[in-house]
């Protein structure tokens, strides 16, 4: 008789990864089936956040780290970045056709803004220059286009996706 | 024997001098930015002194005053920042404070790659053919030509593969002085240039050595560096696969014959490209000489059983060396891996964020230097290195081996890092067969992409669709897991309820 550990997850989860979705149902006594594919798995809670995973081929450790929506899951070496839920409506619905947001890759340092307020840079052009652990990173000019504002300053510090510029296209 | 150490540094190597002033019974001052208040290395010091911004592990006034502060009487650098500043060890000798690490002449003098060059040939090392030229633009093109192409630019301040550009013809140098001149200038406030030679799929293979007070000067063998990105190491070992003793020892003397010649004391690294692994005496040349700890100088611990930080200390205290060269063998093999927060599937994009889950694999033969815990928030001011795992067995496959198993149950979440990449590199047949030189990462890239293996998967979306993160723990009399799984206990991998 399955005994399914308090506070876990019964039922029916849609997960992606990137572009991919997977509908992964969790019965009593926590045995998994994913689809596609019908992979099945049985998994056993080890922690708050550790599980022993056994799939078709072999036995994984698995650790678990969730932020909102948003979970990363280590397994025996391999690293994922899922979502839960199926895919959003498109974000760049409500955004304006011929604006651009530059955002930035990653949290850094903000080193120099090469650019102003209504200048014209043509595709590839050096717009803002950051710095993250001694690394110097480079924003181009994705295409050619107008800068419309400027949101950031040299020396702020920024965080990953923070809009640093917008551009409007001519294309 | 110092009473107290000033540790002028952060992250790993902060705590790891603190450890060894634990063991020898000296205390430690700790020195921490805004950012890093609640860093480990602030937390494990017997005292702390917050010294400002961001940058202030560069401020010398500020440290010198922390350690006057608070009464210490000798500081060490670590590596990185202002380990190599021969000027901030001649200011901590002139505030009567004990530097530990070599003498500022030997900092200076080997600081310059130009300067390092002579006195390696003055000393009867072999340098890797090359020229220092005049700075013109003539003089330098005439130079390359008598080296002959592929020549290398670099920089005579440089490191890190700053300032440095491969020029594959003379149509291309002007361009790549200039570039490799703007990029010295601004990263080491020196634009001098020198060429050398490209050699042929070189191996990186450094060698330890150690000098005292009293002139002894003794090598503990090498370490092999070859698996580098972009001129930065990645992996490291000892003792340099397939290296013949023969060879072994004429690399060990030649260091030493240098670190005589400059009259060093302390620890440092003669580096040497080693041209042609496959002949059987291949030639090995002077690359340059590092005056500090190297973030590698695990790898020689374990295969030569020593502590190089001890060492260290007591030799700046006016300890003789605790060894003769004699008595000093290599014994198995131990390989590092240094666990990066970056990125490898996106171009090794440094990352920043809290480390969410943070879990040490913890087993016979792995040892572990880190500067982070779990919870820890990794900003963007520092060096990306998180910790370096070192892996030691009886061979060379058996350490591989362990270390594979162990990054495997290196479990590290909120942020990317290179783990997933060096189970790659260390499962590659390349690396497996040791057929290794510098080369290896940059012609490999597909070791980088992120290549899951069968089942992962379907493991990690398994465990994903039963996770609750706001669960409550378990009743008591509850089935969960049997805890004491022997693995688990083991690897402490299965943790208590939160």
């Amino acid at each position: 008789m399955a005994v399914t550990p308090p506070g876990s997850r019964i039922g029916a989860t849609i997960l992606r990864l990137g572009e991919r979705e997977f509908r992964v149902e969790v019965q009593p006594g926590l045995a998994v089936t994913i689809a596609p594919g019908e992979e099945r798995a049985q998994v056993t809670r080890l922690g708050a956040d550790t599980y022993r995973v056994v799939t078709a081929n072999r036995t994984w450790h698995v650790a678990v780290a969730a932020s909102g929506s948003r979970l990363q899951v280590f397994a025996d070496g391999n690293v994922f970045d899922l979502e839960i839920g199926s895919t959003p409506p498109m974000s760049r619905a409500g955004k304006r056709h011929d604006g651009d947001a530059l955002a930035a890759p990653m949290p850094a340092r903000v080193r120099e803004v090469l650019v102003e307020v209504g200048q014209s840079v043509a595709a590839g052009d050096l717009l803002v220059t950051l710095e993250a652990m001694k690394m110097e990173l480079a924003v181009r000019a994705p295409r050619d286009g107008r800068v419309v504002s400027i949101a950031c300053r040299p020396g702020e510090l920024v965080s990953q996706g923070v809009a640093l510029l917008e551009l409007e296209g001519t294309a | 024997m110092f009473r107290r150490v000033l540790v002028a540094n952060r992250g790993e190597i902060a705590l790891r001098v603190m450890r060894a002033c634990r063991e020898l019974g000296v205390e430690t001052v700790a020195v921490y930015s805004d950012e890093d208040r609640s860093a480990p290395h602030a937390a494990a010091a017997d005292r702390a002194v917050p010294i400002g911004s961001s940058s202030s592990y560069l401020d010398q006034a500020a440290l010198l005053r922390a350690a006057l502060d608070e009464g210490a009487d000798a500081v060490h650098p670590g590596y990185g920042f202002l380990a190599e500043n021969a000027g901030f060890a001649a200011a901590c000798e002139q505030a009567g404070l004990a530097f530990i690490g070599p003498p500022p002449r030997a900092i200076a003098e080997m600081g310059s790659k130009i300067a390092s060059r002579a006195h390696a040939a003055a000393a009867g090392v072999m340098v890797v053919p090359g020229e220092a030229p005049g700075q013109e633009p003539s003089a330098i093109a005439a130079a390359a030509a008598r080296l002959g192409y592929p020549v290398l630019v670099k920089a005579s301040a440089g490191g890190g593969g700053k300032g440095m550009r491969i020029v594959g013809d003379s149509s291309e140098l002007a361009r790549a002085v200039a570039s490799a001149r703007h990029e010295a200038g601004a990263a080491f406030g020196d634009a001098t240039l020198y060429l050398e030679r490209l050699l042929h799929r070189p191996r990186h293979v450094e060698v330890q050595v150690f000098g005292d007070t009293y002139g002894q000067v003794v090598h503990l063998f090498e370490r092999d560096c070859s698996i580098q990105r972009r001129h930065q190491k990645i992996v490291e070992e000892s003792p340099s696969p397939g290296l013949p003793g023969a060879l072994r020892e004429r690399m060990g003397q030649a260091a030493v014959r240098l670190a005589t010649h400059i009259g060093y004391r302390g620890a440092g690294t003669v580096e040497f490209l080693l041209e042609g692994s496959g002949a059987a005496e291949p030639p090995f040349y002077f690359l340059e000489m590092n005056t500090r700890l190297q973030v590698e100088h695990p790898v020689t611990e374990a295969v030569v059983g020593v502590d190089l930080v001890q060492a260290q200390i007591a030799v700046a205290a006016g300890e003789p060396l605790p060894w003769s060269q004699e008595r000093l063998t290599q014994r198995g093999h131990a390989i590092e891996c240094r666990i990066y927060a970056e990125d490898p599937a996106a171009g090794f994009l440094p990352q920043a964020g809290r480390l969410a889950v943070y879990r040490e694999p913890v087993s016979p033969g792995i040892r572990i230097d880190s500067g982070v815990t779990e919870g820890t928030e990794i900003g963007v001011s520092y060096d990306p290195l998180l910790a370096k795992l070192v892996a030691c067995a009886e061979t060379r496959e058996a350490a591989r081996r362990r270390a594979v198993a162990a990054l495997r149950q290196y479990a590290i979440l909120g942020i990317r890092t290179n783990i997933p990449f060096l189970v790659r590199v260390l499962e590659h047949p390349r690396f497996r067969d040791a057929t290794i030189d510098t080369g290896f990462l940059d012609e490999h890239d597909e070791l980088a992409t992120d290549a899951q293996e069968p089942g992962a998967l379907a493991a990690a979306l398994a465990a994903a669709a039963v996770h609750e993160p706001e669960r409550r723990p378990p009743e008591p009399g509850v089935a969960v897991a049997a805890t004491a799984d022997p693995w688990d206990l083991l690897s402490r991998w299965g943790r208590a309820w939160p």
